[in-house]
């Protein structure tokens, strides 16, 4: 179904990068992960993002 | 998924080992059908069991009604009877598929013993071996994991979409709510859009995790502003929660209305009545709708239409400045800056001098006074301009406001008309003599009154929820004012905003994402709808529209609901459109690799209907496999499956002596003659 996939990658360009690659990552991960283990690695995937920064990165861009 | 092959042992009727190879499509040819053709009682829904029993282990098919475990047994009952009590024989079922770059082969075996009349079954034993493009091979024999992948490849929920049998799948269009709602969980599964939600629902519970920690260490304001976003968040999940249900509860309301409508068109007494009802409801509804246009059409107009109101007032001020625009006052025919000049100078534009001459100033300061400021008289001029075209327009403005009040009030009228004629209409009907037609009215009577109740609790809900909505996007900017003027820049705060952007966005694709689907597939479907259907069908009806749930309706030439009134046959092509539609929509508008296999496929189609499906479906299938009775599949259908290319494979059903079957593969030109002329099928039907 990696057509649909592609469909949802691209609604998903307005976004900024960091949001979007933490966004498919979670939704790729959402079919194979039990809920409380998908929470625990998108709480993860958010903490690294904003050790590098990226989040002020979006609030400057005005994003 | 696209079937390589089926092998079959000692399941049902088929005694010893059989196989069918299956056609599909390659780049040198285009027969992707495969026959599998048998009288009645020959064992095509067998072969049907077997892929189900082997691909989901279904010991059951839904058309199996009560019948008892006994009845019915998966193991060949000769084979079984012939052996000593007690020796058990093994019935088995493999199948061959690929799906991507991987091939997969699946075999479930059962082992059975008999004891008297009783047949004793086995728990199926089952294996998955995998191949993938470099030739590494994978086996596993663990049954949850093999059912998970199997339907990861289709999903079990919606495998009766694609596996199924033809006089039944029309009744994917009389779903219940509870059915409806686990097809549209399955299709979600399809689509990818559970993954989504899924998602969505980890986002929300870790903004939720998240802002518990940061209330926990913040005071004041702060704090009270997260806790009030949650308790808003909750309770818009509650109110979404409920607006669906009410969308459910008012959709089988509606049903059940069709429902006691059909009931009561038995009734000859009364069908005067209910052709009337229809009519007014038709024409009730286009009341409701032209008066929402009036009203819109009304509210545009508002601001000019309060130009009659102070249509005196506009008058008094034009006439003002028109008044002074006769006597030559506006514009000042010399402007003030040249009179004050005149008299500092002393001397008029003549040049003669006027410093002597006091009455000569005198008259000159008149002048001056009565002249206007250069700012003031532009403006009064443009004003009387202005007010120039709004008189010139009142009269226009007067009678459009008018004439649109007086439309409204026209329908209003006839909308109150038709509802006193309804109420008669009720009356006459709930008063008929006939007992079981006037309890059948009071029981519409109940269903109407309740979609009402219904309707109005899900407006109201919908201003709740546009209300919740605004108020909680004004606390999120008031807490993001709040963090920036504390200068809050912990990381606990940095993350809880990141995961509230990540909910946001993904919540946002989810909302476009979900109608784009349903559009699509509302679109596809309704193309391949009036591909397929005959020209009766295409005069009356106009298409297919799937909702958000993804339950699907009919619409007619007047865009009005016709599900109810449709033939089966037309619902089996409404149903195989959706299907085949939702697919392409699965495989983003290409090719969607998934099997159609139907058993008895032409059972209620007429002619016509079947020539348009044996031309178009191949083209939008990637492999369709057809498992047919003698009489709904003659020779002209297989001459035209033939003519077109697409008969790739067939396979004939034949009775042994001893009552079993056995499955024979027959070369192409061999199979025309063994299906029969439509005449004398006609002819032997009657």
């Amino acid at each position: 179904m990696s057509n649909v996939n592609e469909l949802i990658r691209k609604r998903l360009r307005d976004h900024p990068p960091a949001i979007q690659r933490i966004c498919e990552e979670i939704i790729s991960f959402a079919r194979h992960l039990p809920p409380k283990a998908l929470e625990a690695r998108l709480e993860e995937l958010i903490r690294k993002s904003v050790k590098r920064g990226e989040d002020v990165k979006h609030g400057e861009d005005g994003k | 998924m696209i079937l390589k092959r089926l092998m079959i042992e000692d399941f049902r009727q088929f005694k010893g080992k059989h196989e069918i190879c299956f056609a599909s499509s390659t780049k040198r040819s285009k027969a992707n059908i495969t026959v599998i053709y048998g009288e009645n009682g020959r064992g095509k829904t067998g072969v049907f069991r077997a892929l189900m029993f082997c691909l989901y282990g279904d010991r059951r098919l839904s058309q199996d009604g009560e019948a008892s475990n006994n009845e019915l047994s998966l193991v060949n009952l000769h084979k079984l009877r012939a052996e000593k009590a007690g020796t058990p024989v093994t019935a088995s079922v493999e199948a061959e598929f690929t799906h991507g770059e991987e091939r997969y082969t699946i075999r479930r075996s059962l082992r059975a013993i008999i004891q008297g009349d009783v047949i004793h079954e086995e728990v199926p034993d089952v294996t998955l071996s995998s191949q993938d493009a470099n030739g590494n091979t994978r086996t596993i024999s663990d049954p949850d994991a093999i059912r998970d992948k199997v339907g990861s490849i289709l999903d079990a929920r919606v495998r009766e979409y694609f596996l199924f049998d033809g006089e039944r799948i029309e009744r994917l269009t009389r779903a219940s709510a509870e059915q409806r709602r686990e097809v549209a969980q399955g299709i979600r599964n399809l689509l990818n859009i559970d993954d989504l939600e899924t998602a969505i629902d980890a986002s929300r519970k870790l903004c939720r995790a998240l802002d518990t920690e940061i209330r926990a260490k913040s005071t004041g304001e702060h704090a009270k502003v997260i806790k009030q976003i949650n308790e808003m968040e909750d309770k818009q999940s509650s109110v979404r929660r409920r607006l669906t249900e009410l969308d459910d509860e008012a959709r089988t309301a509606l049903a059940e209305l069709h429902k006691v409508d059909k009931e009561l068109e038995k009734y000859q007494e009364i069908s005067e009545l209910l052709q009337g009802r229809q009519a007014l409801t038709t024409r009730l509804e286009e009341v409701g709708e032209q008066m929402t246009l009036v009203l819109s059409q009304m509210r545009s107009r508002a601001g000019r239409a309060a130009v009659p109101i102070v249509e005196t007032t506009i008058k008094e001020v034009f006439d003002l400045i028109d008044n002074r625009k006769q006597r030559g006052e506006l514009p000042p025919e010399i402007r003030q800056e040249l009179i004050a000049k005149i008299l500092s100078d002393g001397r008029c534009i003549c040049g003669r001098s006027i410093t002597g001459d006091p009455e000569a100033r005198s008259r000159i300061r008149e002048w001056k006074e009565r002249s206007e400021d250069p700012g003031v008289s532009d403006a009064a001029l443009d004003l009387w301009r202005y007010l120039h075209t709004i008189i010139s327009r009142l009269d226009d403005e007067r009678s459009g406001t008018e004439s649109l009040l007086q439309r409204y009030a026209e329908l209003r009228h006839e909308e109150n008309d038709i509802q006193h004629r309804l109420e008669q209409i009720k009356e006459q009907i709930g008063g008929t003599e006939r007992n079981d037609a006037a309890q059948l009215e009071k029981h519409r009577q109940k269903i109407e009154a309740d979609r009402i109740r219904l309707e109005a609790e899900r407006q109201n809900l919908s201003v709740n929820s546009a209300q919740n909505a605004q108020e909680l996007e004004t606390l999120r900017l008031r807490r993001s004012q709040l963090e920036s003027q504390l200068s809050i820049r912990d990381e606990l705060v940095r993350r809880s905003r990141m995961a509230s952007q990540v909910q946001q966005a993904l919540s946002g694709v989810h909302d476009a994402f979900r109608k784009e689907v349903a559009e699509s597939i509302s679109r596809t479907a309704t193309e391949m709808f009036r591909c397929l259907l005959d020209a009766e069908g295409q005069r009356n009806l106009r298409g297919i529209v799937v909702r958000d749930d993804y339950s699907i309706q009919m619409l007619d030439r007047w865009n009005t609901p016709f599900l109810a009134n449709i033939s089966a046959g037309q619902r089996q092509i409404m149903s195989i459109s959706f299907i085949l539609a939702l697919a392409r929509t699965a495989a983003g508008g290409g090719a969607f690799e998934m099997p159609l296999f139907m058993d008895t496929p032409f059972g209620r189609l007429s002619y016509e209907h079947r020539v348009n499906l044996i031309r178009q479906l191949p083209e939008w299938a990637t492999q369709w496999v057809l498992l047919a009775t003698d009489t709904e599949l003659s020779r002209d259908e297989g001459e035209l499956l033939v003519k077109e290319g697409r008969l790739g494979r067939f396979y004939y059903l034949r009775a042994q002596p001893d009552g079993t079957t056995s499955i024979e593969d027959r070369p192409l030109e061999d199979a025309l003659p063994l299906l029969r002329n439509r005449r004398r099928i006609a002819h032997e039907h009657g």
